[in-house]
């Protein structure tokens, strides 16, 4: 009796023997779960507040106001959606707006998926570089400053630029989709033509890049329409599948 | 309380391991901790009122967590915002429970 | 109870330590306008992609409804995958980028000790280059419109900044084209060099969502059209 009294004084309650149920290892479990996950969200927090600040005070309104006009934009496309789902819900027949939108909707899937030959107001970028200066990586970096400048749709050299393309290097020559792109380069991009010219000619973007390596010249001009060829193979999921959500 | 020990195993463990939630699942952590953080100062609420059960506590503690990040996932799914529901219902919560703990507390 | 007291002491000093970090009141306050107007931004994100999907899954049923032929119905679909609005999945692999720990203090060089937006953009390429169907980074799918680039250290993709580690996801890529990479050659050497964070690690499941960015094409449409 005086061997088990001084055993159990000695073990915290906690640790007591025959307290081991499937109840309290489900306690411990549940306590060591919701301990971890908040370190880890903490962990998550802290690190974006460090990333944040090192970012200058500029940058930081710069993102803040990214963020803000991304608020209004995604808004805007849930009121558009709505007003489309309203219309296929309520009747057969699509009201106006909402035919409309889904006419809209189809059209900016088919530029989107770079399934048909698009048209519209755009820029051109010429780049000559005789002694192949220009790398794959300053092709990616070129598209990225173009989209980011509000480029709905791209081609080099006549070949689209889709979602799935990608760039890659053959010795001294760049690849589109494993098609070899001649020099001189010519980078056709529709959108605003403005946005487009200026976000490129920024100090230190793609332009300034593309004249600092030696012997290349790049020129920008505007146009009023441009066309641009399909994709010349149409993208097709090999691996991935759908997830269902239809009916 | 098993919990609260099982919270400072989860805590080091973590300070160890330094894991991070990647940045698309953090709101579903986000409203699991907070109705885990609920639970706990129900479990406070209740023990200061000499009402504490281990059993509610523990299924409280288990199932707010699993509710809330669940309920924002399906709303997520399903087209409804459960999310905004289950952070202004933990949230109203909370207050209630760390104003009946200041009234125990401090008597007022 | 103590423990639940100490958390409270550690969520203080957790939160007074990061307010610390800021340089300035002015930018302390910036940063925690981020953080909410990001968190908006993510319940705004996840309404649209739920409506997407409720308007595919109508749009499907409508079709039935009106008897369109399954022709139709079938490109209407292939049109929607094919444009990334659609969630996918499938095997394949995911490549973790992160800044490293030791950055060495006070130099002007600390740039390579980070992560940047061209790294990931050719993270990007290289995976689609190795036959991915299906990109993208921090649960944000890539699009033909999206673009990946920097305000400052920040990484950001369209215009959401991302939170780091950076994990990119590729549906159909294959590992050891990958490894092959330009780009996979010179994080192996970053790695020991900088103590940049490169991982990749084959999936068996991948999940991504559809490219939920809100896009108004107003310059470009179908030629002929």
């Amino acid at each position: 009796m005086t061997a088990t009294r001084l055993v159990r004084s000695r073990w915290p309650s906690v640790l007591r023997p025959g307290r081991r149920s499937a109840g309290s290892l489900l306690a411990l479990v549940a306590g060591a779960t919701a301990g971890y996950l908040l370190v880890a969200q903490l962990r998550g927090t802290e690190s974006f507040t460090q990333k944040l600040a090192s970012d200058s005070q500029g940058d930081l309104v710069q993102i803040l106001a990214g963020l803000n006009t991304e608020a209004g934009n995604l808004r805007d496309e849930i009121d558009s959606l709505k007003v489309q789902l309203l219309g296929l819900q309520t009747s057969s027949q699509q009201d106006a707006a909402a035919a409309q939108q889904a006419r809209q909707r189809l059209s900016d899937l088919e530029v989107l998926a770079g399934t048909v030959a698009v048209v519209g107001p755009g820029v051109t970028v010429s780049v000559t570089d005789p002694r192949h200066q220009v790398g794959y990586d300053t092709m990616v970096s070129v598209v990225e400053e173009l989209r980011d400048a509000g480029a709905e749709a791209i081609a080099v050299d006549g070949h689209r630029v889709g979602a799935a393309s990608w760039f890659g290097q053959d010795g001294t020559r760049i690849t589109l989709d494993g098609a070899v792109l001649t020099e001189p380069y010519r980078v056709t991009a529709i959108g605003d033509a403005a946005t487009m010219q200026s976000g490129l000619q920024i100090p230190g973007g793609a332009m300034d890049a593309l004249q600092a390596l030696p012997d290349v010249t790049a020129g920008i001009e505007r146009s009023a329409s441009l066309t641009l060829p399909p994709l010349s193979h149409p993208p097709s999921f090999r691996a991935a599948h759908p997830v269902g959500s239809g009916p | 309380m098993l919990v609260a020990f099982g919270v400072l195993v989860g805590v080091l463990v973590a300070l160890l391991v330094q894991p991070s939630v990647p940045q698309d699942l953090s709101r579903y952590v986000a409203m699991a901790v907070v109705a885990a953080i609920d639970a706990g100062f129900g479990g406070v609420r209740a023990a200061l009122e000499r009402t504490f059960n281990d059993r509610i506590f523990v299924a409280a503690f288990v199932l707010n967590g699993l509710l809330a990040a669940g309920l924002a996932w399906l709303g997520d799914q399903l087209g409804v915002d459960f999310a905004t529901a289950v952070v202004v219902v933990f949230g109203v919560r909370i207050f209630q429970n760390l104003a009946a703990i200041r009234r125990r507390v401090l008597g007022g | 109870m103590c423990a639940l007291a100490s958390f409270g002491f550690v969520l203080a000093a957790h939160a007074s330590r990061a307010a610390g970090q800021a340089e300035a009141p002015r930018k302390a306050e910036l940063i925690q306008l981020v953080q909410s107007s990001q968190s908006n931004v993510n319940t705004l994100d996840a309404a649209v992609r739920r409506l997407r999907s409720e308007l595919a899954a109508a749009e499907l049923g409508q079709a039935r409804t009106e008897r369109l032929s399954a022709d139709d119905a079938r490109r209407l679909a292939q049109l929607v995958d094919a444009a990334a609005a659609s969630p996918v999945a499938g095997p394949g692999l995911t490549v973790t980028l992160s800044d490293s720990n030791n950055v060495p203090t006070g130099t002007a060089d600390s740039s390579a000790y980070r992560i940047h937006d061209q790294d990931i953009q050719l993270v990007v390429n290289s995976l689609f280059a190795a036959g991915a169907d299906a990109v993208a980074v921090n649960g944000q799918r890539i699009g033909a419109t999206t673009s990946i680039r920097s305000a400052g250290d920040t990484v950001v993709v369209d215009l959401r900044p991302l939170v780091p580690p950076y994990r990119v996801d590729a549906i159909g890529a294959d590992r050891d084209v990958f490894l092959r990479s330009d780009i996979s050659r010179r994080f192996a050497r970053w790695t020991t060099e900088f103590g940049l964070g490169f991982d990749v690690t084959s999936q068996s499941h991948l999940n991504l969502a559809a490219f939920s960015e809100p896009v108004t094409l107003s310059a470009a449409s179908p030629a002929g059209g």
